[in-house]
């Protein structure tokens, strides 16, 4: 069964592309307002209802269905979607499942070929696990002009093989967070936070001490254990696979570095707390640090928010903020931007663009990803704006991180690759492999899930 | 001409028919719900069907069970599962049984007992899971607070890190569910052995555990059998315990064979391979049903 697309799609004769770009017209219109008047962003969409009786709206009568996960609840269902609907006349359907269960959800949307959901949540591995079978290719499609502002590298997360499947509206990448009081107790200067690996872990012997330790690494499962190499592989200046993903090399000199690193500090050196290895999410990670418990923190800047808020944090206005010491240049990351993309088989993908285009507008980069949110926008220009600098001070140390290199390394093959890391690096710090043969059997394993899932490409 | 009314036309209608007529709800429900499924899933099973790769399905035969005997995902589930059902097997009968003994003594406020009891079987599935993996969570479980507290640990440990503790916990968890259920059964047995056996075991001077070896157990004979096999069903089915309690790791540690089903399926997108494996593991515990009905047949003649 065929399904239109964005070219094709039978509601363009309704809808015209002239249409759509007076959506994202209106919004960026209304946010230029709100910054010159100095105005809320509430006050931007305040027309009265008299006038809204008058004024039709470019997209009045359409429905759209929102598909997400729930940690986007607070901010896309209760901030942006409003925001949308008044701005464009449509009725959003906002649905949203834990975050671990968006495969086997897409999976019966791919299976049942449904487009019952026209605007999907993404990342960079949905977009290259997807993009052959239920995320819409949008390269030409988007605006060119939006695109411009957004910042390249997480344009780049969204695009598979020279196909771009989706929007991203933040450039979260780590960086690192510490407890000053701890510092201070350890005998460290709160303002001057580790330069190299080896001054991190000189710093974390100082604080551990009985009963705590200086940081927390996680193992829990695949993407846990993914992250916690790469982030530290990233900064040895080498690359995990070949451009066009059929080559995988971590049996190398940086691969064992970054492995012989992770190693020391749980077993040899001490300063990573073993109970937090077998965590898996950044939420339960993030806790503890609120709590208090650990000193260095390494993760997604809108922790730093999270970390202000009183109702929730015990470390309020103690938390400093550098990039992350690397093992070889100075730092290395791991971006993980999020974004939407549009299903294949929506009825409704002039709207679900428009929707996609609006994430991305100033209004919403600024108040809601920026300000309330805390994640660093994808929209480079909101960080030049003073009150987002203001709110949300750790876009400075993001703005120096993303100097450094931070690939996810997003791929069909993401999980099963990551599920390979998990399994060698417990039996590692266990002390039932070396490091040494850690990566060599991750090597070889890993290589050949790459191997079998091109083969299955080219049959 | 004059029709026959409704009730006419049921009243004529010879006893097969209209036996048919009140099954039909039924069998369309069965038809549309279950055998339809299932026969999708064998369908499935027989086509290539990699979601990360197309929608369409692309008729392969018999080579998706013939993948799965290579298959080193599935080798090191087969132990896995195995290890993890023998436990609950013997935890859960062992455990019911010593209850349904206790159970079926009397003592003061033993009503309230036999329903405090069956508060773990109202639990749900996936609650149970969530419980247990908060009481060993390493940071904030109850074990460590506990063991801490006690004096038992110096500090706090991780549970949930290796294959064989991990089972184990998961196998606890599956007991503490299944208990209540099994218990019952095993005491409804008990309590159709005749007194009269028991007086006549002890004018014999036959002990405590006399009387347990030579009248209890061989009257269980049949229901013991009965509940070790639906525990062997039970387990080999095991899904929302592992997938809540560990998520199959570390790494793959406790993927057990029905936890790969699910893997294979949602998250590797590989329906094909899925639906073959979900089928042996189907055939294999309906085999084991069979055999369960017709122990429990046998015991009734």
């Amino acid at each position: 069964m065929s399904n239109p697309t964005l070219k094709q799609a039978p509601f363009l004769s309704r809808l015209s592309r002239r249409q759509f770009l007076k959506i994202a017209g209106a919004s960026t219109f209304a946010a230029a307002a709100g910054v010159a008047t100095g105005a809320p962003a509430s006050a931007t969409r305040g027309t009265t209802p008299a006038m809204a009786k008058h004024v039709a709206k470019p997209l009045d009568g359409q429905e759209l269905n929102i598909f997400t996960g729930n940690h986007h609840d607070k901010y896309v269902r209760d901030l942006v979607i409003p925001m949308f609907q008044d701005k464009t006349g449509a009725k959003v359907n906002y649905t949203s499942i834990g975050g671990g269960d968006i495969d086997a959800k897409y999976a019966v949307f791919v299976a049942s070929q449904d487009g019952s959901q026209d605007v999907l949540y993404s990342w960079e591995t949905l977009n290259a696990k997807y993009g052959r079978t239920l995320m819409e290719d949008i390269t030409t499609s988007f605006p060119a002009k939006t695109l411009q502002g957004i910042a390249p590298v997480t344009v780049k997360a969204f695009t598979f093989l020279g196909k771009r499947y989706g929007i991203p509206f933040d450039s979260n990448i780590f960086i690192m967070m510490y407890n000053k009081d701890l510092y201070k107790a350890a005998g460290l200067d709160p303002e001057k936070p580790p330069q190299t690996w080896k001054e991190f872990i000189a710093y974390s012997k100082k604080l551990t001490k009985a009963g705590q330790y200086a940081t927390l690494f996680t193992l829990g499962d695949g993407n846990a254990s993914f992250a916690t190499f790469a982030s530290m592989f990233n900064s040895t200046g080498s690359l995990l696979y070949n451009a066009d993903l059929t080559k995988f090399s971590v049996d190398n000199e940086a691969g064992l570095m970054t492995m012989n690193a992770i190693n020391d500090a749980i077993t040899k050196d001490k300063v990573v707390d073993p109970t937090g290895l077998p965590l898996v999410s950044s939420i339960e990670q993030g806790k503890v640090f609120r709590a208090g418990k650990f000193a260095h923190y390494i993760a997604a800047p809108n922790h730093y928010t999270l970390a202000q808020d009183s109702t929730q944090s015990q470390v309020v206005g103690k938390v400093g903020m550098s990039i992350i010491p690397g093992l070889k240049l100075r730092s290395g990351s791991l971006g993980l931007f999020e974004g939407y993309g549009i299903n294949k088989y929506s009825k409704n993908k002039v709207a679900a663009l428009a929707f996609l285009d609006f994430m991305v507008s100033p209004e919403v980069q600024k108040n809601v990803v920026a300000i309330n949110w805390g994640r660093p926008p994808s929209r480079l220009a909101t960080y030049d704006d003073p009150d987002v600098q203001k709110a949300s001070p750790q876009f400075a140390v993001v703005k120096q991180q993303a100097k450094f290199p931070a690939p996810r390394y997003g791929s069909p093959f993401y999980f099963d690759v990551g599920t390979v890391f998990s399994n060698y690096m417990n039996k590692m710090v266990k002390g039932e492999k070396t490091p040494k043969a850690a990566v060599t059997g991750i090597q070889a394993d890993a290589q050949k899930l790459v191997d079998a899932y091109w083969a299955k490409v080219k049959k | 001409m004059a029709f026959p009314t409704v009730s006419q036309r049921f009243q004529r209608m010879d006893e097969g028919r209209f036996g048919l007529l009140l099954m039909a709800p039924t069998i369309i429900i069965l038809t549309v719900f279950l055998v339809g499924p299932i026969l999708y899933a064998i369908w499935m099973s027989l086509n290539s069907m990699d979601l990360t790769i197309s929608p369409d399905a692309d008729f392969v035969g018999v080579q998706n069970y013939v993948q799965l005997v290579d298959d080193p995902a599935v080798q090191d589930a087969v132990p896995r599962t195995l290890y993890f059902a023998g436990l609950t097997v013997v935890f859960s009968t062992a455990m019911a049984l010593l209850l349904a003994l206790v159970l079926n003594e009397s003592f003061r406020g033993r009503k309230w007992v036999r329903v405090f009891i069956l508060l773990p079987w109202a639990v749900a599935p996936v609650v149970n899971g969530v419980l247990w993996r908060y009481m060993f969570h390493p940071q904030y479980g109850l074990i460590n607070a506990a063991l801490y507290a006690l004096g038992l640990i110096k500090e706090y440990r991780v549970w949930l890190d290796n294959a064989a503790v991990s089972l184990a916990i998961a196998s606890v968890a599956s007991t503490w569910k299944a208990l209540p259920f099994l218990a019952l059964i095993l005491l409804a047995a008990l309590q159709s052995i005749p007194e009269s056996l028991y007086r006549a075991a002890k004018m014999d001077g036959a002990g405590a555990w006399s009387r347990f070896r030579f009248v209890v157990l061989p009257h269980l004979r049949g229901i013991l059998i009965f509940v070790v096999l639906l525990q062997i069903i039970v387990s080999l089915q095991a899904f929302d315990l592992i997938y809540t309690l560990t998520r199959g790791g570390p790494g793959t540690d406790t993927v057990v064979l029905n936890y790969l089903v699910y893997v294979n399926a949602f998250e590797r997108l590989n329906l094909g391979n899925a639906a073959a494996m979900g089928i042996l593991l189907a055939l294999f515990i309906v085999g084991l049903s069979g055999l369960s009905l017709a122990f429990a047949v046998s015991r009734r003649r």
